[in-house]
């Protein structure tokens, strides 16, 4: 969990030092961590509310960057049997680390493992949104070096140890190939989803052939 | 719209969005090619993730890349995560320390 915690700290801090410099208060700063927690969502509405846009371009332009979180609900049934209960906790704070984190797990993971992964990553994000409000700028020159990158390395580390076969192998590569050519011609949320489902489709027929 | 109601209906949207994936239909959620695709997505997924999360404009985004390249291997040796997310972000660190 660690790694994706010092990825959570410049991210949050830099959407509560957003948010207060166009206008939010430190109540809904920290509300919108609380009740949305979602990095794209959060940014998307600062930015926007900024901009003067309308509250139905906010909620549309924030369905298309939640899109690829249902897959991960089908994916998650699949691995691990849930009770209806447990869906709908899972569900309040499914993000793209604790998915990550728990598929990571393999035949180990389970409801208990998910559903810490989740609080520990909502717990970290409010922390970090609430030190990013009251320190603002500061907390930048806090930080020793650029540490966005965390995310990213620990989500290779994962695929890494997650890959079994070739066709493990082959799944992650074009997986990867479709994000790296489609994310600059479409939004990022819309080219994580065909670089989900594209790879899902080519690997449910190379599994019937 | 107040920010308020904003939020909390965003809090709602953002919810149910999360929620969909878990309540589809038995008789989707089981069927044959969606049981085969999912054991697709984790790996799509985390593929997807790691490219998503690094740049590669420049000249120094490619050089960054075959640093994350890098300490994949080393999480491939060593079967360290931590190991190999903290190599790859002190090789980051060097390389925009050099080739800003």
């Amino acid at each position: 969990m660690l790694p994706m915690w010092i990825a959570a700290l410049p991210i949050a801090s830099a959407y509560a030092l957003t948010a207060r410099q166009v206008g939010f208060s430190l109540p809904e700063t920290q509300l919108m961590s609380a009740l949305i927690f979602s990095a794209p969502v959060q940014l998307n509405l600062v930015h926007l509310r900024a901009s003067g846009a309308t509250a139905m371009t906010i909620l549309s332009t924030s369905i298309v960057l939640m899109l690829q979180t249902p897959f991960y609900g089908v994916s998650l049934r699949q691995r691990i049997p849930l009770s209806r209960t447990e869906r709908l906790g899972a569900a309040g704070f499914l993000t793209d680390s604790a998915y990550g984190l728990t598929m990571a797990q393999g035949q180990r993971a389970s409801f208990a493992y998910l559903l810490g992964a989740e609080l520990s990553m909502f717990a970290a994000w409010n922390l970090f949104t609430l030190i990013g409000a009251f320190l603002g700028p500061t907390v930048t020159l806090l930080l020793p070096a650029d540490l966005s990158a965390a995310a990213p390395l620990t989500f290779l580390a994962m695929l890494v140890l997650t890959v079994g076969s070739r066709r493990d192998a082959a799944t992650a590569v074009l997986g990867g190939m479709i994000m790296l050519a489609a994310r600059p011609i479409l939004p990022g949320s819309l080219a994580l989803i065909l670089a989900i489902a594209i790879p899902a489709v080519v690997c449910a027929a190379w599994r019937t052939g | 719209m107040s920010t308020l109601l904003l939020i909390a209906l965003l809090g709602v949207m953002v919810y149910s969005i999360r929620l969909a994936g878990f309540l589809l239909p038995h008789q989707w959620a089981d069927h044959p090619l969606v049981a085969r695709s999912a054991h697709a997505i984790p790996i799509a997924a985390l593929a997807a993730l790691t490219i998503g999360g690094i740049r590669v404009d420049t000249r120094s985004d490619w050089l960054q890349l075959a640093v994350v390249a890098t300490a994949g291997l080393i999480a491939l040796r060593t079967k360290q995560v931590g190991l190999s997310v903290l190599v790859g972000l002190a090789l980051l660190w060097i390389v925009s320390y050099f080739v800003p």
